[in-house]
């Protein structure tokens, strides 16, 4: 048997090449590091590591779009889109985790090797040509995760969080690679584009290396079906999608407050960026089988997470309810399934880290003495004791509800009207209906800064310096943002034209 | 040579058992051992796809590989943290673990 | 120069977002540097940018497009909104001379008027963003950031009529400046609606980078629709009414008082309530569409000027007498732009924004000078005080009354010659016009009786309320020097619209309509010039009317011949009425705001009742709705595993049923 080796453009994934080598230069460096010695420089060594490959991504702006490694990845204005909108979230948790890792005594080679191989998994997920990456990105991602969700060593929740969520995750993932097989199953491939060419001939997907010749697989059938429907499931687990999004309230809360911040927005990136992908490269041409259970799965995790977090007295799982809402919102424009759709859904996302990492940021700032400052009621008289810091807060909680001009308005404009468009207007009507019950959740953290005298022994705190600054950053960017959205949209449209 | 029928449905039932493991199940290592039955189940599913379906192609046993090797990073990934909750709470029954809620 | 025009705007931005950010923690010192210092650069690179563009020959302006705005969709069916965009043409370079000149004088003044304040900071980071927004409306290229610009000034604007917020008078002129200007907005908003329905852009001119086809490159796209060419006009007056303090919308603006005097001078006199009259100036190709929408402007104008000149003369506020004759002068305006002499009516935008600037930072230092007494009953004699303020105050003074030679005699004459050359064609404008001249009578009459009783005659308040002597004191040097300048300019503002018939020209209109022509020349019916002999006989009466009530004036306030307590007796039903503000907040009171209490009181039980009702129900069911999904997270693994596979399958189901 004759081996031909393959073709390995590397600069194709050169940003995670840049990512793993930075992991393992983390690890090694880690060795020959006293146990008291600062983390200090491994932060600094990480950041260098991102920052190296946000610009190789940012250089990579622009090509035409090329599958690489035998159709397994692609390299487009998507994939960079996403890799710099994960690499500067995971930036931005480096930044918030600092003072949880010196107070609470992580162990900082294996935190930060193991943040970067997860931003591994995520450029993976968004770059993937083939069902198979988009397993290995995602698993890789996900068991990163288990191990970050339980690093909080003293702390029962913590711990507790993380077996909830690897039991949860691997079950997912057996439904998930069910769904994979079945797909290959009855298309003979898993590469997304050949997957869509057994589907219907007609469809060419050439940038994902399918090639030109015939395809094993056969059409339509119940076995596809089946495997679309599996699909769902997995990465409906991964995105929080009701009703597979049971695990996300537990794991938020227990997970130390930084790595929440970075699950809420960038593994839920990450899903959808997966889901973008399978759905509209894979199966475009079934999308009127599966956009309507899409369109029943949005509305009802809207519904429920808006009202689930109606109730919620921790502000943590407040805001993981409200993570599961969003998931919802963006979930709709995945519906809508056009370009403009997608390109809302690009620009929301980035609309969304920005709003909930502020969010989280003074969260962070607020409650980082053993991390007991997490109920709502806790923010009580917030506006005497740091006006700058819940101003910043009233902010993103308006922008979270979507309150204009914010960007938190703009996003959920431009996927309600992409919604109408695509004739989901009934979609886009529960969309703004649960937005309404989220109005009254959020509002009530801003209510209870401003309008509730402070409760007495709740201490001020000495706001850590570089997170305020992110923090008025990020605040900076929600109006900059809701104001002059083009630019950013202007690149979402450009990330989104694979679609046709 | 067995069809392909027969070992969808032989499949399918493994992952069935696996899934009915995960919700009966209260030991933490029994769910883990569920959960491995459920992966094992696709495992064997690809790879029949890939010899019987797909003759000559060789993506079904390429990726059974990745998922048998996946799954044993996640499962040891679990019983290291299984480890870890008994020795915290003395206890590996998953209906304990029960903190957080509401 | 042209390309940095951008900056003329950032700049106060900047200063206002650093102060924001670091004003209580930089000193006054400071503060005050980096206030002024924006303003000054921005003004500077106005003035540069203005020069460029008169050396530049292009008739519909300089526009510069900086970036895509609001846009949305993608290929073919991509919807270009707005873009942020600046546009400079004759118009708008008067307008930024304007606003960041007199901006600028303003903040040095504030300076020393506001040295004793708390809320240094905060007050500098408004009025600096107050000079933002005014540019941004003045050279906004398109509709849209017009109107942010407008609804811009409209804030600031309110948080400094409530600036001392804790005094509740402030507080509630505040709320009342901003309610009645949500009624005008609200006719703006509705243009604005149909102006995009009609054109389907809100560039005013098209152009490389934007809509191919402007607003006004096409102003009589809606005449095959007549209500609409009607209507946007008219929807705008409303606007201009509450912007501008016209009828029925005038009642904020005396209110608006509460403010710092510096902000009265800036804001309530010389720009923001100029806005109303720049966007009919701007929009006048609208409006030369609609005869009927012109007569309307034209006749509130001049209602708007004799109605608030009467309240004048009865006011003892010296800050209210500026306020109405603001209202007046402003339907001065208001008045040319409804006789279509656009230019006529921005050159006395200018040349007023001078003199009442002026006449309000010499009422400021007067105010400062007497520890806050604002009553012309408790001063007088005050030219022996404040020899600096007083002799600036009268060259005010002289200027509004339309002195020969001053900035208001050629810009208030330039008003009732084109309304008088318009009256010969239409004669309901003479009316109008004759209505006018008793106006700049009374305008005499109340402007002098402010002066007498003020600077001239016996000081009459030596002991203030509580008891204390008060000596007048003239004001520091950096509230001086602004009225110095603005003194000047009072006196020479004027001469670049010296009428043809002085300085014996052939061509029938002024400098000043010539330079505005390509922005704001009529493009109606009707030429409106007039031959020389009547504009000369025009001023002689306008003259003499004008030195009639300046000398009524003075043979009761000053020689004391005539009691004006007793004229005032002999007269009672008119100074009632005067007094009284001729009923009008009454009326609002009465008609308007107990009926629309009614209505409220009804719509609350209702609302109460059947609304609130109902909301509770949603309210109940949603927390109920929440508490129940709250419950159904029991924190069980095993649960959430059944959860996620009774999930699966029905999303298997479901992929069945929709097959």
């Amino acid at each position: 048997m004759m081996f031909v080796l393959p073709t390995l453009e590397w600069w194709t994934i050169a940003p995670v090449v840049i990512l793993t080598l930075t992991g393992c230069l983390v690890l090694v460096v880690d060795l020959f590091r006293g146990d008291d010695a600062s983390p200090e420089p491994l932060a600094w060594l990480t950041t260098g590591g991102l920052a190296i490959a946000i610009g190789t991504s940012v250089s990579l702006w622009g090509y035409e779009a090329q599958a690489a490694f035998s159709g397994m990845v692609v390299a487009d204005n998507y994939t960079q889109y996403f890799t710099v909108l994960f690499l500067v979230i995971v930036g931005v948790t480096v930044l918030l985790s600092f003072d949880q890792l010196t107070k609470e005594d992580f162990h900082p080679g294996e935190f930060y090797s193991l943040i970067v191989f997860s931003a591994v998994g995520m450029v993976l997920m968004a770059s993937a040509a083939d069902l198979i990456m988009v397993f290995v990105g995602l698993e890789l991602l996900s068991i990163c995760l288990y191990i970050l969700t339980g690093f909080s060593r003293r702390r029962l929740e913590s711990e507790e969080a993380s077996i909830k969520y690897l039991l949860l995750g691997a079950f997912a993932s057996g439904f998930l690679l069910y769904g994979i097989a079945l797909v290959y199953g009855s298309t003979g491939s898993t590469n997304l584009g050949c997957v869509a060419r057994a589907i219907n001939p007609a469809s060419t997907f050439a940038m994902f290396g399918c090639g030109t010749g015939s395809v094993a697989g056969a059409a339509t059938s119940g076995l596809l079906l089946a495997g679309v429907a599996m699909l769902v499931v997995g990465l409906g687990f991964k995105a929080a999608v009701v009703p597979f999004h049971m695990w996300a309230p537990d794991v938020y809360e227990g997970a130390p407050t930084a790595i929440t911040a970075y699950m809420s927005v960038g593994a839920k990136a990450a899903a959808f960026a997966a889901i973008v992908r399978v759905f509209m490269i894979a199966f475009p041409t079934l999308s009127h089988d599966w956009s309507m259970i899409l369109a029943i799965l949005a509305a009802v995790t809207m519904i429920v997470g808006n009202t689930a977090a109606v109730s919620q007295q921790s502000i943590k799982r407040m805001l993981a309810y409200s993570s599961i809402a969003h998931a919802g919102y963006i979930l709709v424009a995945v519906v809508a399934a056009s370009q403009v759709g997608i390109a809302s859904l690009l620009f929301y996302t980035v609309g969304y880290t920005v709003m909930n990492l502020g969010a989280f940021m003074v969260v962070i700032l607020l409650g980082r003495r053993s991390e007991d400052h997490l109920l709502i009621s806790d923010y009580a008289g917030l506006s005497r004791r740091h006006p700058v810091l819940a101003g910043l807060m009233a902010l993103f909680m308006l922008s979270l509800a979507g309150i204009p001009p914010t960007v938190g308005f703009v996003g959920k404009f431009y996927i309600f009207t992409a919604a109408v468009q695509a004739d989901y207007a009934w979609l886009a009507v529960i969309g703004l209906l649960s937005s309404v019950i989220s109005v009254y959740y959020y509002l009530r953290v801003v209510y209870q800064m401003y309008m509730v005298d402070p409760v007495a022994g709740v201490e001020p705190v000495t706001p850590l310096r570089w997170v305020t600054v992110a923090a008025g950053v990020a605040g900076f960017a929600v109006v900059a943002l809701g104001v002059f959205p083009h630019g950013v949209l202007a690149l979402a449209s450009a990330s989104s034209t694979f679609i046709r | 040579m067995v069809p392909i029928e027969h070992i969808m449905v032989f499949t399918g039932a493994l992952f069935c058992i696996g899934v009915y493991g995960v919700m009966a199940r209260r030991n933490a290592v029994l769910v883990l051992m569920a959960i491995e039955l459920m992966l094992n189940a696709v495992a064997i599913n690809l790879v029949a796809f890939g010899t019987l379906v797909y003759p000559g192609q060789i993506n079904g046993m390429v990726f059974a590989i990745f998922v048998v090797t996946i799954a044993a990073a996640e499962l040891g990934l679990g019983l290291a943290i299984v480890l870890r909750v008994y020795r915290m709470r003395s206890s590996i029954n998953v209906d304990d673990i029960d903190l957080m809620r509401w | 120069m042209l390309e940095q025009l951008w900056l003329v705007p950032v700049f106060p931005l900047l200063g206002a977002v650093a102060n924001l950010a670091f004003g209580r923690q930089i000193g006054r010192t400071m503060v005050s540097l980096i206030a002024i210092g924006s303003v000054a650069l921005s003004f500077l690179l106005g003035v540069n940018a203005v020069l460029s563009f008169m050396s530049l020959s292009a008739p519909h302006g300089f526009q510069l497009r900086l970036f895509d705005w609001i846009s949305w969709g993608a290929g073919s069916n991509a919807v270009h909104v707005a873009d942020i965009g600046l546009l400079l043409d004759p118009l708008s370079s008067v307008m930024v001379l304007v606003v960041a000149g007199i901006g600028l004088l303003i903040h040095m003044y504030s300076v020393g008027y506001m040295a004793e304040e708390p809320g240094y900071a905060r007050y500098f980071v408004y009025l600096n963003l107050f000079t933002f927004s005014m540019l941004v409306l003045v050279l906004a290229n398109n509709f849209l950031l017009m109107f942010v610009g407008w609804e811009l000034v409209g804030l600031c604007s309110y948080l400094l009529i409530g600036f001392w917020f804790t005094r509740p008078s402030a507080a509630a002129a505040g709320k009342k400046a901003f309610i009645t200007n949500r009624v005008g907005d609200f006719g703006v908003l509705i243009a604005l609606f149909l102006i995009w329905v009609n054109w389907g852009t809100f560039d005013f001119f098209g152009g490389p980078g934007g809509a191919a086809t402007g607003v006004f490159d096409d102003p009589g796209r809606v005449l095959a629709t007549q209500g609409v060419a009607f209507a946007i006009p008219m929807l705008l007056i409303l606007g201009v009414t509450g912007k501008s303090a016209q009828i029925p919308l005038f009642v904020w603006l005396p209110d608006a008082m509460e403010g710092p005097t510096p902000v009265s001078a800036l804001i309530h006199a010389a720009t923001m309530v100029t806005g109303g009259v720049y966007l009919v100036a701007r929009a006048h190709l609208l409006y030369d569409q609609s005869p009927d929408a012109l007569l309307t402007l034209a006749t509130i104008g001049a209602l708007t000027a004799f109605v608030a000149a009467t309240v004048a003369v009865v006011q003892t506020d010296i800050k209210r007498v500026l306020a109405y004759s603001t209202v007046s002068q402003l339907g001065f305006m208001v008045l040319a732009l409804g006789s279509g002499a656009y230019a006529a009516a921005v050159f006395h935008l200018m040349t007023h924004a001078f003199f009442k600037a002026l006449m309000f930072l010499g009422a400021g230092s007067v105010i400062h000078g007497l520890h806050e007494q604002q009553d012309l009953r408790r001063m007088g004699g005050l030219r022996r005080y404040m020899p600096v303020t007083t002799w600036t105050f009268v060259v005010g003074w002289l200027a509004i009354i339309g002195a020969p030679g001053l900035s208001g005699f050629f810009s208030k004459d330039l008003i009732l010659a084109r309304t008088f050359a318009r009256g010969l064609i239409d004669p309901v404008y003479l009316g109008l016009y004759g209505l006018a001249l008793l106006t700049v009578g009374i305008t005499a009459f109340y402007m002098s009786r402010m002066v007498f009783l003020a600077f001239f005659g016996d000081f009459r308040g030596g002991v203030d309320d509580h008891g204390h002597a008060v000596i007048p004191h003239e004001s520091p040097v950096s509230m001086l020097v602004p009225l110095v300048v603005l003194a000047i300019g009072s006196v020479i503002a004027g001469w670049i619209g010296v009428p043809s018939f002085l300085t014996g020209g052939t061509s029938p209109v002024s400098a000043i309509e010539v330079f505005l022509a390509p922005a704001v020349a009529a493009t109606g019916v009707w030429e409106g010039t007039l031959e020389h002999l009547t504009e000369i006989v025009l001023t002689g009466m306008s003259v003499m009317v004008a030195l009639a009530g300046a000398s009524l004036a003075g043979l009761l306030y000053l020689s004391g011949a005539v009691n004006p307590v007793a004229l005032a007796m002999v007269f009672s039903p008119f100074t009632r009425l005067f007094e009284a503000r001729w009923y009008l907040d009454d009326f609002y009171r009465v008609a308007i705001v107990s009926n629309v209490a009614r209505i409220a009181s009804f719509l609350a039980s209702f609302d109460l009742a059947v609304i609130g009702g109902s909301v509770t129900v949603v309210v109940r069911t949603v927390r109920g709705a929440g508490s129940v999904l709250r419950a159904s997270q029991a924190g069980y693994v095993r649960g959430y595993a059944v959860t996620m596979l009774a999930g699966a399958f029905l999303v298997l189901a479901a992929s069945w049923a929709f097959r």
